[in-house]
This record gives C-alpha cells, structure tokens and sequence, in this order.
C-alpha cells in the first residue's frame, strides 16, 4: 500500500474514492492516465460499445455478482473441470426474452369470469374457514414449545467435507 | 393479464393489523426454501476418533440404498445423530411464500406425556408456505418462461399459481407460488419466518385453494368442479393462439 501511495503523491497514478456496496470503509479505484478510454473504444459500432458499457456499468463494483453470472451463466463455464482450457467458441448471443402477449377478455367476459370467482369464493367459505381460534399462547406453551424444540445443538461444528466425484450435479 | 384481469385487489395491505401475531391464510412472508434433488445427498460425517465425538471429517455423497439403515456404526451424541439417521444436505434460497395455515391442536397435558415418553416430535407447531419462484427476466434467465407464465396466468397448471407484482411501496414480489414445492415450516424464529404486511384479497385466496384441492387430487363439490373449469374456459382465450 505503501508504495501505491507514493505513486500516487508522485502522480504515476490517481487515486478516485468510491463508495462500496458492501463495505463502510474508505476506497479507492487507482488508474493510470493510460487506463483512460483508449481511441478504440470510440471508432466500435454503437451496438457493441452499447453493450459493452452496460455490463460494465452491470457488473462494476459487484465482483460477486459478477462470478456467480459468469460460473453459473456463460456457455464457456458450462462442464468444466478446474485447469480446463475455456472453449468461447461455444459463447452464444442470448437470445431476447420472448414477450408473450395475452388477449384481453371483453367486458361481458371479464364480468362473467368475476362472476365465477365470486361464486367459487362464497362456495369455498362454507367449507373453509379463513380464520382460527387463537390457541392459548401462555407461560406454558412456550415452555413445553422450547422443550419440543429440542436441546441446541453445539454448534459450530467444523472440519473438512469432501464432495465424492459421483455427487450429482446440483441443478 | 390472464387471471388478474379478474381478481382486483390481488393482495391487501395488513400493515394497519397486527400482522406478526398469528400466521394468516394468504399471508406473504419470507422463508430460507430449499431445492429438493432428484438424488438426495447425503452429507456423511465420520469420527475424527471412535473414543470421542467430534467431528472433523465429512463426506458429501449420493444417497444409496444401504443408507438409514445404519447399524454398525457409533451414534453421533454432538451432532445427536442415533443409528438410522443420515444428515442430508440441500442447496436453499430465501424466498416469498404464501402461508396457509394449518391447525396443530396442542395439549399441554399431551407435552407432559410426550416430554416424559421423550417423543417430543410429535406435536409442534408449523404451517404450510406455498414458495414463489421467479419468472425469466434479462436478469433471471432461470425463472419460469413467457410461454409457461401465460398458461399459469391462465390456471392451467394444478400445481402453479400465478402470483402479479405487489403494489408499490410494499416488498415487490412477482412470480409463481409452487404447490409442488410446499413445505413445513415451524413460525418461531424470524431467520426462519418473517411475515410480510401483505396478503392474497379474498378473491384470490380461493383461486390458491381450488388449485391445491386439485393438486392434491381432493374431489370439491359439484359447483367447485364447475366454476373452476368454465373459469378456466374463460381464460383460455386470453391465451395467445
């Protein structure tokens, strides 16, 4: 840190604050005068610089996030094994969300259909009963509760898991 | 669209009512959901020293058809794991839930029964919660389908249960209530049951019940049978062709 403060004081570097999400204290983002948008990024079609600057904006600042999209959401991270070589051939486009558009009842329908509801909700209350009495919430209830619920355990317990190779894959 | 173009209000506001005093039918709350395998997992521990208990080795596996049938090995007092048992180990997400209530009759002369016979299991107090999954959004490409979203707006499934945006100024939750999903859940601990100021009108709550009477394959009376399936009809046509 030392040193990263002096090249700082020096001007090699420039030191910008930034407010974490996830920590109070005080940080910086360093950056070079080099780390400035470089010519490139103005001469890129809109429709990749676009993008590009949306997933920063997305992902800036939130590492984690960023980790959980990129192992659990991109084709490259799809079955690999650590010190695999990462395929991008394999990297698609995702497709846009299909919207569905759903028609719209007439009045008539609309009114028919609030109808039934009407019907099946004082149908259901003869044989439903919405509320309850209020069961004796006393001194002893809660005792015998702390009783069924059992002796704590001592936790933490700690030590080392070993995931078996044949472990089906979560998902 | 679908069945919201009927039912309106969706939810009620309960902010005005005591709210976390007693588990309301149709109430959302937040609870920890986990994700049942296709292939439970068993996380197997083993003694560090078969003349101590702790614990300092674990093994996550795939259950097998030899397991709960342990006999030759030591219980776990720590853990108090008895012969018989395994530990299984699940993924879980924290999720908004619709309660539906059930009535545990507790007798306290029963507890002191149970509490010298030393079955304390046997009465509890627990609900049922109804977990809601998201729909698939840019930012949620794992949740349920436009194509399947409007089958369940349109009561198509048994075990789904559309579930629209909550209003402004309430914990925004949008996505589908999962009877295939329901789960027991114990109200005693906020980490594990936190009530939410908000809960299903009574238009909708019905609508819930209908489907889990279905789901579980419970015959209603006639006119339930009837109403439900010329609403259905009904909401066919908001399908798209």
């Amino acid at each position: 840190m030392e040193a990263i403060k002096r090249a700082v004081d020096e001007g090699f570097i420039e030191a910008f604050p930034y407010e974490s999400q996830f920590y109070d204290e005080e940080h910086y983002l360093y950056k070079h005068r080099a780390d400035r948008e470089p010519a490139i990024a103005s001469s890129l079609p809109f429709y990749i610089a676009g993008p590009l600057q949306g997933a920063v904006r997305k992902w800036a600042g939130d590492t984690y996030a960023l980790l959980d999209h990129v192992y659990f959401e991109t084709e490259p991270m799809m079955s690999v094994q650590p010190g695999d070589l990462l395929d991008f051939s394999s990297a698609q486009e995702p497709e846009p969300i299909k919207h569905i558009s759903m028609k719209k009842l007439s009045k008539q329908k609309i009114a028919k259909g609030k109808q039934l509801i009407s019907k099946i909700r004082e149908n259901q209350e003869k044989y439903i009963r919405l509320d309850r009495d209020r069961p004796i919430y006393d001194d002893a209830y809660f005792e015998a509760l702390d009783y069924l619920n059992g002796d704590a355990l001592d936790f933490p317990v700690q030590g080392e898991a070993k995931i078996e190779d044949s472990v089906t894959k979560f998902d | 669209m679908g069945i919201t173009q009927l039912i309106d209000p969706f939810y009620i506001d309960m902010s005005g009512e005591r709210f976390r005093d007693k588990p309301t039918l149709g109430q959302l709350c937040w609870v920890p959901s986990p994700q049942p395998d296709i292939i439970p997992q068993i996380f197997e521990v083993q003694r560090a020293d078969p003349t101590e208990h702790n614990i300092t080795k674990f093994t996550i596996r795939n259950v097998q058809e030899t397991d709960f049938q342990r006999k030759d090995e030591l219980p776990l007092y720590r853990l108090r794991l008895r012969l018989n048992e395994e530990l299984i180990i699940q993924k879980a997400k924290r999720r908004p839930a619709i309660v539906l209530p059930t009535t545990n009759t507790v007798f306290d002369d029963v507890i002191t029964f149970l509490k010298s016979k030393g079955k304390k299991h046997l009465q509890q107090d627990s609900i049922l919660v109804v977990p809601i999954f998201g729909i698939e959004k840019p930012d949620h490409p794992q949740g349920f389908p436009p194509i399947m979203t409007a089958r369940i707006k349109a009561l198509m499934y048994d075990q789904f249960f559309y579930c629209p945006k909550t209003p402004s100024g309430m914990t925004p939750i949008e996505g589908v209530a999962r009877l295939d999903r329901i789960q027991v859940i114990f109200p005693v601990h906020r980490a594990s049951y936190k009530p939410l100021p908000i809960r299903l009108s009574d238009d909708a709550i019905p609508i819930l019940m209908n489907l889990l009477r279905a789901w579980v394959r419970i015959k209603g009376t006639t006119e339930d049978e009837k109403y439900l399936k010329e609403l259905r009809e009904l909401l066919k046509e908001t399908l798209p062709g």
